[in-house]
């Protein structure tokens, strides 16, 4: 519904492969992709973003986007205060149009009564992204050495 | 006879000096967080090493890298394979030579990173740390703290190896006035602050031909 109503446009960029939209407690609100494969492997990263912002936020820093570039596409994410956008792309694609399209787009997104909708209930549950079971033996020890 | 203790009290140089200088037949286990390994003594030299994922003379080299670890001492014991044929004083020596000289260019490297790209005119600040997160070179907190960079830089190692199967070729993060990059170098993680203004992938074109040739 978010794509399909507000983000038609991203779906248009030469070499798109996925777009998912996911609520504050890692729920998955929409997705787009160009295989069925790629919205799994969507699901099972976006937990991982959720704690690369948190530990930013956790040290003060404001960082919104994050960018993962590996040889033959790149791994896009934005997040807001109630969403997190994770963009799978082929190489090459322009990063600033995806981040235009999504930043023109985001107070409609937001103030739609849909999507208001959605989100009151995803603030209901509260979920701790740095829970032992989401991490892996060497995530402890790191986290760890950061005081977290 | 067992006989325990720290490498960090004793040397692995020295327990192996001890045991080929005796002529006992004996196992010594290493245990550190690399790893455990083995070495086997009889008639005055080492005759087996093990040390995962290598034996012989290398697993010799691997563990006498270690400076922390424990270490057991068990007489009597014979060695199951004979993988080490050289007499065990050039086989020591030559393993602390080859360390000393990769010792010495490890630390250089990190050095001549940092002051190359701190001269760089788009870069605002910049960190050069082990693959560890154990900073070499720059401020701890500046631009992020080691800890958090190591960490981030293991998710995004996690994510492209389980559920993409791709390289890494970089990280970067993007605030309001500024970007941040994380990238691997030969066995060294680097943080970049950088502008607004630059073009990211032109931006690590560059870093990285400007690494190439500090090598």
């Amino acid at each position: 519904m978010i794509i399909n109503e507000f983000l038609q446009d991203l779906t248009k960029i030469p070499n798109m492969q996925a777009i998912a939209v996911y609520g504050v407690n890692n729920n998955l609100l929409d997705s787009w992709t160009v295989y069925d494969s790629h919205l799994q492997k969507l699901n099972e990263i976006s937990l991982h973003y959720f704690q690369i912002f948190s530990i930013l936020h956790a040290k003060g820093k404001n960082f919104k986007e994050v960018l993962i570039s590996h040889d033959n596409g790149q791994i896009y994410a934005l997040i807001l205060p109630d969403l997190l956008f994770i963009i799978l792309t082929k190489l090459p694609t322009d990063i600033s149009l995806i981040r235009l399209i999504i930043n023109v787009s985001v107070s409609e997104i937001l103030s739609s009564r849909n999507v208001q909708k959605l989100l009151k209930k995803t603030r209901e549950k509260h979920l701790n992204f740095f829970d032992k079971k989401y991490l892996d033996e060497s995530e402890k020890e790191l986290l760890k050495k950061i005081g977290i | 006879m067992v006989l325990v203790g720290n490498l960090k009290d004793l040397r692995l140089a020295n327990i192996i000096q001890l045991n080929c200088m005796e002529r006992n037949v004996a196992k010594v286990t290493v245990t550190s967080h690399e790893g455990t390994g083995y070495l086997y003594f009889a008639d005055g030299q080492i005759v087996h090493a093990e040390f995962s994922p290598y034996m012989g003379e290398r697993a010799v080299y691997e563990m006498l890298a270690l400076t922390d670890g424990q270490f057991k001492v068990e007489a009597g014991i014979q060695s199951p394979a004979h993988t080490i044929k050289r007499p065990w004083n050039s086989v020591v020596l030559d393993s602390l030579r080859e360390l000393d000289e990769k010792s010495q260019q490890s630390t250089s490297l990190p050095k001549r990173i940092f002051s190359v790209l701190s001269a760089q005119k788009s870069i605002k600040s910049l960190q050069v740390l082990d693959l560890k997160g154990k900073l070499l070179e720059g401020k701890e907190h500046e631009p992020l703290d080691s800890g958090v960079i190591a960490f981030i830089w293991f998710k995004a190692k996690k994510i492209l190896t389980y559920f993409f199967n791709e390289n890494f070729r970089y990280i970067y993060f993007r605030s309001d006035d500024s970007y941040l990059f994380i990238l691997e170098f030969r066995s060294s993680l680097l943080a970049i602050k950088a502008d607004l203004n630059i073009m990211t992938e032109e931006f690590i074109r560059h870093v990285l031909k400007t690494l190439r040739g500090i090598e």
